[in-house]
């Protein structure tokens, strides 16, 4: 089976309270079967949203696909702490590319 | 073509052959003189971030015109969540320069006149609204820099534009004729002009029958043939032209405010698919209002990212001088945080409170953007006086960055500027200037008369103000039944 590619969306981290960047290049080191892609590479598997903060006011672009939607401390809002939020969301892509096929 | 990038833009003004004048000389090119550059840095980020992913969802829209990917700042608002988004990219690039990136003056021209020429075509049977979207959809295709242009020198203020001795303290048309019209006068305090590729005129203030040749609203390249810009001096700008090195800049990368100009126009042709308003004087008011709202609706937005830093410089200043602590300087900070997110509230609420103009764009509340920027004559002042308090007197008294490095005296500058242990001499030294770049001078006169003197807001505030509702309010609790006299 080739890459789950997950396609990414940040958001435009104003007053972040996280880093997007660094936490999503930590989930391509966590777990060798994703490739992570720019959300808007039409052959993605899954789309992954960030947001820096809670009021998570970044565009949610359309997908037909499974969409996770990632703060600075919750996952589908779901509370996460910072240190498990990489393989947390490896998880999450991994279940929710499952119940996709 | 694609949106550009940093330096795409940087490339693309050296195509132009732009008039520019500073300290007695004329400027070959500004993307390569010192005194430019950080400026030039600054605008170049607003096309930068438009590529990284950790800030395209702000710095980036589609195209209600088009359906394509954008820079935001040549986007006409179709929602408040648009309005919303605006208010977070001026926070978020301020808190990256600490400084003017200068593009917004523009991009609230173009909304306002987008909206504008909507309701002139309306009323007047004009075609100004379908001109002025084939010109933002060059603006958006090209990703170009607009320089919003309303300031009028004004001459004698007491007096109208056409009452006063020379005419050309206004803007006005000197000639019509089939091609277009050629218009005279200057435009002052013009906010990144000499490193944007447009300028868009528009009228500085209502006006009557009486002075229908100043209403006019109209767009042309930067280096048009009659068009010159005299750049104007900032507090310490020699630090950037000497040898001196960076430190002393405070901030070298990004420099102080927009980088602005007197820009002369001097008979200069514009054809009339450039022209946007001519001679309509009743609908000068309406535009000089949809702007400047849309204009003091960002001050919370980029004042509150370069209050930021400043909160950032000051409390690392009080760091190295061993008093963050105390609590006179915590409770100090505090009140910085609190003026800032104050601002902060006010701009998110003008754009949460927004509403759709008949052109379908959004537009601001006005009464609280006007509030907003009222706030900010006052608070960016308290918060550079906090600055100031916490960050002590070196910050006016350091020697310069020669002296830090000399052979004989160095060592005195680095043993008593010290600080805490653990704080470089040289690092508390930046700090410092940057508290200082920062707080003083230019910087502040900026958030006194940008946008409009505090006066102009009150007006906008006395008029949206809706008193007779609030009289009447009053009056039912006061128990009075006249209903002749409400307001
Ligand atoms: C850093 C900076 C950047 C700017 N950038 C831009 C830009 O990019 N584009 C642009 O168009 N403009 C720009 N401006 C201009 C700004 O909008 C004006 O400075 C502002 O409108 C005030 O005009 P003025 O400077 O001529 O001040 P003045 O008009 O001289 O105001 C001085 C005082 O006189 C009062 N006053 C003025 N006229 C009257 C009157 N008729 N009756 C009673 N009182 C009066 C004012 O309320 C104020 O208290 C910028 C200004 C600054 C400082």
């Amino acid at each position: 089976m080739g890459k789950i590619k997950v396609g990414v969306k940040l958001c435009g981290h104003c007053n972040p309270l996280a880093d997007g960047l660094s936490i999503v290049s930590a989930v391509g080191a966590t777990h060798n079967g994703l490739e992570l892609v720019h959300w808007e590479d039409p052959d993605k598997d899954v789309l992954l949203i960030f947001s820096a903060c809670p009021s998570n006011c970044v565009s949610k672009p359309d997908f037909s696909g499974p969409i996770i939607i990632v703060t600075d401390s919750t996952i589908n809002g779901a509370k996460v702490s910072a240190q498990q939020m990489p393989e947390a969301i490896v998880e999450m892509v991994l279940a929710e590319r499952n119940s996709d096929s | 073509m694609a949106m550009k990038s940093g330096s795409d833009y940087k490339e693309s003004l050296k195509q132009r052959n732009i008039n520019v004048y500073a300290f007695g000389e004329k400027i070959e090119e500004v993307t390569a003189h010192p005194l430019f550059q950080p400026h030039v840095e600054a605008a170049s980020l607003t096309y930068e971030l438009a590529f990284d992913p950790s800030t395209e969802d702000l710095v980036t829209a589609k195209s209600h015109l088009t359906n394509k990917k954008i820079n935001r700042f040549t986007h006409i608002h179709q929602s408040t969540d648009d309005l919303i988004k605006k208010v977070k990219l001026l926070r978020l690039i301020a808190g990256k320069t600490g400084s003017c990136y200068q593009r917004c003056v523009g991009w609230d021209a173009m909304n306002a006149t987008y909206s504008v020429t909507f309701e002139m075509d309306q009323e007047l049977g004009t075609d100004y609204h379908q001109r002025f979207r084939k010109y933002l959809e060059y603006i958006q295709e090209n990703d170009l820099m607009v320089a919003g242009s309303m300031t009028d020198p004004k001459g004698d203020r007491s007096l109208t534009p056409g009452k006063q001795k020379d005419p050309d303290m206004f803007v006005h048309v000197v000639e019509k004729n089939d091609k277009g019209i050629v218009i005279r006068g200057a435009k002052a305090h013009m906010t990144g002009i000499v490193n944007s590729h447009e300028m868009l005129v528009m009228p500085t203030m209502a006006m009557g029958e009486d002075d229908k040749a100043y209403a006019v609203a109209c767009a042309f390249p930067v280096d048009t043939e009659g068009v010159i810009h005299i750049f104007g001096r900032q507090t310490n700008d020699e630090r950037r032209t000497g040898d001196g090195g960076e430190i002393d800049q405070g901030n070298a990368k990004y420099g102080t405010v927009g980088g602005e100009a007197l820009t002369i126009l001097e008979d200069v042709f514009v054809p009339w698919e450039r022209v946007f308003m001519c001679e309509e004087a009743q609908y000068a008011g309406l535009l000089v209002e949809r702007f400047a709202s849309y204009h003091r609706q960002n001050y919370g937005g980029c004042k509150a990212g370069v209050s930021d830093v400043i909160i950032g410089a000051t409390t690392a200043m009080a760091q190295s001088s061993g008093v963050d602590k105390a609590s006179h300087v915590r409770d100090k900070v505090v009140e910085m945080v609190h003026l800032t997110e104050t601002l902060y509230c006010g701009s998110i609420a003008c754009s949460c409170e927004g509403a759709a103009t008949p052109s379908g764009a959004y537009y601001v509340n006005p009464l609280l953007a006007n509030t907003v920027k009222q706030n900010v004559t006052r608070f960016i002042y308290e918060i550079a006086r906090l600055s100031h308090d916490i960050s002590g007197g070196c910050m006016a008294t350091l020697p310069s960055e020669k002296d830090l490095n000399h052979p004989e005296v160095g060592k005195y500058v680095k043993k008593y500027f010290k600080g805490v242990e653990g704080v470089s001499t040289e690092d508390r030294m930046r700090i410092a200037r940057l508290v200082e770049n920062m707080t003083g001078g230019t910087a502040l006169v900026e958030s006194m008369h940008g946008a409009g003197s505090p006066q102009a807001q009150r007006v906008m505030i006395l008029r949206q103000a809706n008193l007779g509702h609030k009289v009447k309010l009053a009056k039912k609790l006061a128990g009075i039944k006249d209903k002749e006299k409400d307001l």
